[in-house]
């Protein structure tokens, strides 16, 4: 059975257990006019021992394992969430994948002064806004980043064109 | 354009696109249809952004697990 899409719970767990992060990727653009699909949600957290074992808690509460090619079910714990950089993670509301930096290397302290606080489904959380979203994209320049340019930096000539009338 | 495939004249045609490379070309090299789903987007809330792509991707994960697809990861 395929597993259904809710990252309103995700972001409703993390918030629940006053986890400290930022919205970034795909979801990000979304919550900001993206037309784009997108099958994961991809957050960046506070590394910090308090933030970490919230976010175990959080990531237990939605069943979350490491995506694993031998199939094995591993999950996420406070000291790996303090020891790696980067967890593809799959939950009961899809996948989600974990990160402590984005894009040159930027941290949750790097990026909190480049999100907007936004309210989503009754839930106030902080979300990277699209100019460094675009930042990211370009600086990971994979193919699927080229043509996601596309759409945002047009996403940004439109909202900027709002902005001005 | 008011010429038809066929060659004959069609004058209640002219001016409207009727292949791709007649379509208006965003200054990011989209097309009407691209920038149209923006706009569409940008009339709704963070939330009702959320609900409708949530929406599209879980009807496409329906209908491809109605069809034997299965994800590889």
């Amino acid at each position: 059975m395929a597993t259904e899409l809710r990252f309103d719970e995700v972001l409703r767990v993390f918030i629940r257990n006053e986890v400290d992060f930022i919205v970034v990727g795909g979801i990000a653009a979304i919550f900001q006019g993206s037309p784009l699909a997108t099958k994961d949600m991809d957050v960046v957290y506070l590394s910090s021992e308090k933030n970490n074992f919230r976010l175990a808690k959080a990531l237990g509460e939605l069943e979350a394992y490491y995506f694993d090619p031998a199939g094995r079910q591993i999950e996420p714990d406070a000291s790996r969430l303090a020891a790696l950089k980067v967890h593809f993670l799959k939950t009961r509301c899809g996948r989600v994948n974990v990160l402590r930096t984005v894009g040159k290397d930027l941290a949750f302290h790097d990026l909190v002064g480049k999100t907007r606080v936004l309210e989503v489904e009754e839930l106030r959380m902080r979300v990277l806004d699209l100019e460094t979203i675009i930042e990211t994209k370009e600086h990971a320049d994979r193919p699927k980043d080229r043509y996601q340019l596309l759409s945002l930096r047009q996403l940004l000539a439109e909202i900027l064109r709002l902005e001005a009338e | 354009m008011d010429r038809r495939d066929d060659g004959v004249t069609d004058p209640e045609m002219e001016g409207i696109p009727t292949d791709y490379d007649q379509l208006e070309v965003s200054e990011w090299g989209l097309d009407w249809g691209d920038v149209s789903q923006i706009r569409d987007k940008l009339k709704l809330t963070p939330t009702e952004r959320l609900r409708t792509a949530q929406d599209f991707m879980n009807t496409i994960i329906r209908i491809r697990a109605q069809n034997g697809y299965r994800a590889k990861v």
